[in-house]
């Protein structure tokens, strides 16, 4: 299994390095000079942007940080090639780069303080896409063709056709505005921001509608998953075995088609889990919630390349490192897994 | 919620029942069983009879889709219905009717009572368990044993049917046993109970030439053992050449011939069994003896033809057949046959396959060589 | 199992001789025939199916008819502005009226250009790239394979939207800029699909013998491959044009997608949210043309994938 693992690890480093090639390049091929990014409105003098300069490792420098001139007296501009380099050599020493903005704060920090609500996020939705998603999916499939299993399709149908967006902001709708005026201002959800000691709202309250929409893509496709899943199992053979046994239809289904059915729906939960990490950024805009994705989506409409990097290069990781943890607890789920990564009959 | 339904209330065993006066241990009467589809009804199964006692072998024989699987599913009640719909006829089982049973007592007689193997050991078992678990199951669940003591007796079974290495194998996966010793797993699974009757779907099709022989040799063996009676259902006259006490042949859902071994094998009467037995191969014999194919395919089930159903492959068929369904035509013996013709003994000494004795004989001495 | 499946008869199979003889028989088709029977049973996949030519003659010949109605989508009538702005529905204007005085119901009617023209073409790029890449590595194996493969697997590796967002950081918006972005980002998945349908389809064992027989490289993959794995792709690109309108709607609301003042869907709905308590309909309105336009394109691609019988994962 340790063979397996590193295997993996071994396997995805030309993919990490071919993504952050690819931004690196995108960032260093968009126009405009990273300095007026920096200094926004503001003029430089020429010793302010020199050393700002060497602090961003756009020119060279000697060991101590301090720039480096040519015979000309003038800097030299470090190629990309080379600051690319520097780049993965900071990863590796947890050094992310500094945001073009706010003071040049370091992105790691930035990062450090946005992520915990995109994981708190996360985690609610994925309860609620676990817990609902695998009950509608399997009364769907058990009651197939009766009027829950239309109501499971039709809504799942709707609801990875609508936009994220637009689905939050229904739920604002909904539980902000429209509940509001209904019960005269009795009972209502927050529609914006993540709560705090001095928010209207006890913090609970502030994840229900952001989880919910983040939640809702992901619960209708654990549905159909699930769904399709257990109805593909309920047509095998070995279930006509167990029935034949003289297992009740009640004991068929959840000792032998259950665990067979819920294999993939835990691995596009696990997988889904990864893609929540990720940031959502469009649930994240509708709700102004500080996290992760949020804050990328800033730094992209800013041009504030390195957090753009920096979290997308964390985004990268984390992903590869939950689906290497979902492929792993997979061979305990399916005895017929090899960790050479095969499937037996 | 997660238990095997052990307190059941109406559970009963009919085992102990001695079957009564003037009945058999299993009675099919006149069995149809429809499936009503997006493409009309499909005559699955349209008047099918037959009885058995213990200790005897019943060999089903037709091709496929000619209803012989659909029957034992019946019996077994695991027609899913809809769209399965049972029109007509009935099944008794030591003189109490399977069809009439509730959910309930159909799951008290079914793996304990009747048993049945299928036809793809590769996949009848469930990868995700271990063997033991699956084979402990039915006994927890029908004689009440415990976990320990359906274990153990799992590894018993495992033994009984030629499984070396039982004590460790019993804790392994499907997965990890090769398509015969899946099929032993499967038989051992289908004796664990015990059962009156056990239903063997082509238990050997799936399988190696060498291993067919073992399987059907093994289930004989247990069979005079446990005294059980065996249905065997095939798409192959040989097989059952050897084992069968009865045959019934079927076409198109149909019965079109019932007797003992010796009546379909020596003494056929209907040109269909006499087309099954001019196709079975017999290299070792003559070579220059060709096989002779019976020409073109069965008929839909959903719209079969006006008369025998067996008329438009049929060589000898006459205006009559295609017209008029035939009646059933039954000796003194019980033999009985689906054809106008059946009781022309002239027709049927003039047409019958001159070599179906010897033939018979042959198989059998061939099979005995294996 | 065989007998007990109900769709799939062995003894449905009839040939010639039984045919004859029995009245009635189903008459051979072609696979694409077979399909065009089986689709038009589906009543789903014929609603959808007809909900999409509706919106594409509505948004094609809306020049015709609409600006007389409605007037026009982008133009503002600053005379009558303060007047006309965020009307509630009326019969004059079905939709209401956004801030600017326009008519909701003629955006949102030339939205459906915007949308559809971006689902199309962008699914057409990643299409065209895609069937290119998978037939290279299907075909070619070794290193082709390898190195396509995993340059698929780079792409699939960073999270989508921000892809597509960090590409038109780069790039710039406008709507020739969306549907590039989305169609070069989406052709891995197409590849994918492609590659896989032209390995299984290689397995097969007619093109074993069509090569025994002798047949050239080219010949296998136009006569025997492609027909084969078209089907699946079909689908797949049925089902990518919904995806590629919600990634635009999803661009647009960001502000990364199609430019004000024309009127996308996405841009629409960005517009309403900030009258969400007070006029929901300037929001609604556009998300549920994006919903029954995506939910069409969706349901018709399942309706094709079970009559072509394409055996697709769920989701």
């Amino acid at each position: 299994m340790i063979k397996y693992i590193a295997k993996r690890i071994v396997q995805f480093i030309p993919v990490f390095l071919g993504v952050t090639l690819i931004l690196f390049v995108l960032q260093n091929v968009v126009p405009g000079d990273p300095i007026k990014l920096i200094a926004g409105e503001k003029k430089l003098d020429e010793q302010t942007e020199i050393s700002l300069r060497a602090a961003y490792h756009l020119i060279e420098t000697d060991e101590n940080g301090e720039p480096v001139f040519d015979e000309n007296g003038n800097t030299i501009e470090t190629p990309m090639w080379k600051r690319y380099i520097q780049y993965i050599t900071g990863l590796l020493h947890g050094d992310l780069g500094r945001s073009y903005q706010q003071n040049g704060k370091p992105v790691a920090e930035i990062l450090a303080e946005k992520y915990p609500y995109t994981i708190k996020l996360a985690l609610v939705a994925i309860v609620i896409e676990s817990i609902i998603g695998i009950a509608a999916g399997m009364i769907s499939a058990i009651k197939r063709y009766s009027a829950w299993d239309i109501g499971v399709t039709t809504v799942t149908s709707a609801l990875v056709a609508m936009p994220a967006f637009w689905f939050g902001m229904l739920q604002q709708l909904f539980w902000g505005i429209f509940l509001k005026n209904v019960t005269g201002g009795a009972f209502y959800l927050p529609i914006s921001g993540a709560g705090g000691p001095h928010a209207e709202f006890q913090d609970w309250a502030y994840y229900m509608l952001p989880a919910l929409t983040l939640a809702a893509v992901s619960t209708a496709y654990t549905a159909r998953i699930m769904r399709s899943q257990l109805l593909e199992v309920l047509n095998q053979d070995y279930i006509r075995t167990a029935r034949a046994k003289g297992l009740s239809r009640k004991a068929v289904i959840f000792r032998h088609a259950l665990k067979n059915a819920l294999i993939p729906v835990v691995t596009y939960i696990g997988m889904d889990f990864g893609g929540m990490l990720a940031g959502a950024i469009l649930t994240e805009t509708v709700f102004n919630w500080p996290g992760v994705g949020f804050e990328t989506y800033r730094a992209i409409t800013q041009r504030d390349w390195p957090i753009v990097l920096g979290s997308v290069t964390v985004i990268v990781v984390v992903v590869m490192v939950i689906n290497l943890v979902v492929d792993v607890s997979y061979a305990f789920l399916d005895p017929r897994i090899r960790f050479d990564g095969s499937k037996s009959e | 919620m997660f238990g095997l339904g052990l307190k059941k209330k109406n559970r009963i065993d009919l085992r102990d029942t001695p079957v009564p006066e003037g009945h058999h241990l299993l009675e099919v009467n006149d069995l149809k069983m429809y499936f009503h589809t997006q493409d009309g009804v499909v005559k699955a199964v349209n008047g099918v009879s037959y009885t058995l006692d213990r200790g005897e072998t019943l060999g089903v024989v037709g091709e496929s889709g000619s209803g012989k699987s659909v029957t034992s599913l019946t019996i077994m009640g695991l027609i899913p219905m809809p769209p399965g719909k049972v029109e007509g006829g009935d099944v008794l089982y030591r003189g109490k009717s399977l069809l009439d049973m509730s959910e309930d007592e159909l799951e008290s007689i079914r793996g304990n009572d009747i048993a049945m193997i299928f036809q793809d050991p590769m996949t009848s078992l469930n990868p995700v368990y271990t063997i033991g678990r699956q084979l402990s199951e039915g006994m927890r669940l029908h004689k009440g044993m415990s976990k320990k003591d359906a274990m153990a007796r799992s590894v018993e079974l495992l033994k009984m049917v030629g499984i070396p290495n039982a004590e460790q194998r019993v804790k392994e996966y499907p997965h990890e046993f090769s398509g015969g010793m899946r099929q032993r797993v499967m038989i051992a699974m289908a004796l664990a109970c015990d059962p009156d009757i056990l239903i063997a779907d082509e238990p050997t099709t799936a399988l190696d030439v060498t291993i067919q022989a073992q399987i059907i040799e093994l289930m004989q063996e247990l069979q005079q053992k446990n005294g059980n009676a065996i249905i065997m259902i095939t798409h192959d006259l040989g097989v059952v050449a050897d084992i069968a006490d009865k045959i019934m042949v079927m076409y198109a859902g149909q019965p079109v011939e019932f007797g003992t071994r010796d009546e379909i094998f020596y003494n056929p009467i209907h040109p269909y069994t006499w087309g099954l037995n001019r196709s079975i191969p017999e290299p070792a014999i003559d070579e220059k003896h060709p096989l002779t194919p019976i020409k073109g395919n069965p008929p839909s089930l959903v719209d079969l033809p006006e008369g025998c159903a067996f008329a438009p492959r049929c060589p000898y068929a006459t205006e009559r057949c295609r017209k008029e369904m035939p009646k059933v035509y039954t000796t003194k013996t019980g033999h009985y046959s689906k054809c106008h013709y059946s009781a022309d003994e002239a027709f049927v000494r003039a047409n019958a396959p001159e070599t179906s004795r010897t033939k018979a004989q042959r198989i059998v001495e061939l099979k005995g060589d294996m | 199992m065989k007998e007990t499946n109900t769709n799939n008869f062995d003894v449905a199979e009839a040939s010639e001789e039984a045919r004859t003889g029995s009245g009635s028989v189903r008459p051979s088709r072609t696979l694409w025939g077979d399909a065009w029977q089986r689709l038009k049973r589906n009543k789903l996949a014929v609603i959808a199916a007809i909900w999409i030519i509706f919106i594409v003659i509505v948004a094609v010949s809306a020049d015709l008819w609409v600006p007389q109605h409605f007037g026009s989508p982008t133009e503002i009538d600053s005379a009558s502005m303060k007047d006309m702005s965020r009307l509630p529905p009326s019969p004059e204007h079905p939709f209401g009226t956004d801030t600017l005085g326009r008519d909701v119901l003629c955006r949102v009617i030339y939205g459906a250009r915007i949308s559809l023209s971006v689902g199309v073409l962008a699914t057409a790029i990643s299409t065209i790239i895609g069937l290119i890449a998978g037939a290279l590595a299907a075909y070619n194996g070794g290193w082709w394979d390898t190195l396509i493969m995993r340059t698929a697997d780079i792409f699939l590796a960073f999270p989508y939207t921000l892809f597509v967002i960090a590409m038109l950081a780069v790039i710039g918006p406008g709507i020739q800029n969306v549907f590039i972005a989305i169609g070069v980002l989406g052709w891995p998945s197409i590849a994918r699909v492609f590659r896989s349908a032209i390995l299984s389809v290689k397995e097969n064992d007619y093109v074993d013998a069509a090569r025994a027989m002798g047949a050239s490289d080219a010949r296998i993959i136009v006569r025997h491959i492609f027909p084969n794995s078209v089907a699946s792709v079909v689908v797949y690109a049925t089902m990518n044009i919904g995806g590629a309108i919600l990634t635009e709607s999803a661009l647009s609301f960001l502000g990364m997608g199609v430019v004000p003042p024309n009127p996308s869907w996405g841009i629409m709905i960005q517009d309403g949210q900030t009258y969400l308590a007070t006029e929901p309909w300037l929001m609604i309105m556009p998300g549920i043309a994006i919903l029954t336009t995506v939910l069409a394109f969706t349901l018709l691609g399942d309706g094709l994938r079970d009559a072509l019988d394409v055996k697709m994962k769920d989701a």
